[in-house]
């Protein structure tokens, strides 16, 4: 084992084993849970055994084991992208209506 | 006996300072329901507003004209409007037109009059900034289907019963292609007015940039896609 796999497998594993920690403390709460350990152990798994991302290469026809990377990191990236804006809009306009509450309620008019 | 035609002019102020006392004076000689809302301007545009004797709601922080918008039409729909006007602070509409923008709500021909400057005319309006808004109608025919010649005019005027339907979430400029598609998508029934809008050196400096087009485009086709 290379001394690079060593570093990422045990933060990794910190990783896992917060995550499973965290699920006996807060309780299942929907699909980010399971989203966030498969990222992980996705992780894990490439670095334990790079050839694995060597061969889904070649089942895709894409050649090389980091050119598949690179499409997921895009993908991954443009995914991420529209969610934070999403919930910024959605931020911003709950933000507004308190905003709004606020100005309503303290309507002035001299005279 | 017939229930009062009770018009309210909402106008959404940002950093306008003196020059909205100017506005606020000529639309006081007509009328007497104005409500300012001063979007967290960082001058004393309330206080100006204040002294002009009409309501002032203050926004805390600034949260862009089409939120301004919203919140002064909440406001008169509160107070019991009958008619809605909206007016821009900066002086660039004519308060003599705002009767005409009225005469299709009260006889009952128009949930929402749209006011137009190509139907009308555009004094000292640059050739950027024609072909920018003649782009945006394009658009506007395009994505809201609704036929209008002018889509980016802030002189509109909306009965009670497109006001309590139309619900404004765009808080930037992109909130003026937002109308025209809630219109469409509520089949409101809606007239466009000729009106005149006068550009001056101080409005073209203070409004929005052509460039800024791209970027309320981008608003819009975004903002459509969250809930």
């Amino acid at each position: 084992m290379t001394p690079f796999q060593i570093v990422a497998l045990s933060s990794l594993a910190a990783l896992v084993l917060w995550e499973v920690a965290r699920l006996r403390s807060a309780g299942f709460s929907g699909g980010s849970w399971l989203v966030r350990i498969g990222v992980w152990l996705a992780a894990a798994a490439a670095v334990a055994q790079p050839q694995l991302l060597q061969q889904l290469a070649n089942l895709l026809g894409i050649g090389r084991g980091t050119d598949v990377l690179l499409y997921l990191l895009v993908f991954a990236f443009f995914g991420t992208s529209f969610f934070l804006y999403a919930r910024t809009i959605v931020l911003q306009r709950q933000l507004t209506q308190l905003v709004r509450q606020y100005a309503l309620d303290n309507a002035q008019r001299r005279g | 006996m017939d229930t009062p035609f009770d018009v309210w002019i909402v106008v959404p102020a940002y950093n306008e300072g003196r020059r909205l006392s100017v506005t606020l004076r000529n639309l006081r000689r007509l009328y007497s329901n104005i409500v300012v809302v001063d979007d967290g301007s960082r001058d004393d545009t309330g206080q100006f507003a204040l002294a002009e004797g009409v309501w002032v709601l203050r926004h805390p922080i600034n949260c862009g004209q089409g939120a301004a918008l919203q919140t002064g039409i909440d406001f008169a729909l509160q107070q019991g409007a009958s008619a809605i006007v909206t007016f821009d602070a900066d002086g660039q509409h004519s308060v003599d037109e705002i009767s005409g923008l009225l005469e299709p709500l009260r006889s009952g021909a128009a949930d929402v009059v749209l006011g137009s400057r190509f139907l009308g005319r555009a004094e000292g309006l640059p050739f950027s900034r024609r072909l920018v808004l003649k782009a945006g109608v394009l658009f506007t025919r395009i994505f809201s289907r609704i036929r209008v010649t002018d889509t980016h005019n802030g002189l509109r005027a909306l009965s009670r019963h497109a006001a309590e339907r139309i619900r404004l979430h765009e808080n930037r400029m992109a909130h003026a292609s937002e109308i025209l598609h809630q219109i469409q998508l509520l089949r409101l029934r809606y007239c466009e007015q000729p009106v005149t809008i006068r550009y001056t050196a101080e409005t073209l400096t203070k409004g929005q940039s052509s460039w800024n087009a791209i970027s309320i485009l981008s608003q819009f086709i975004l903002g459509r896609f969250v809930r």
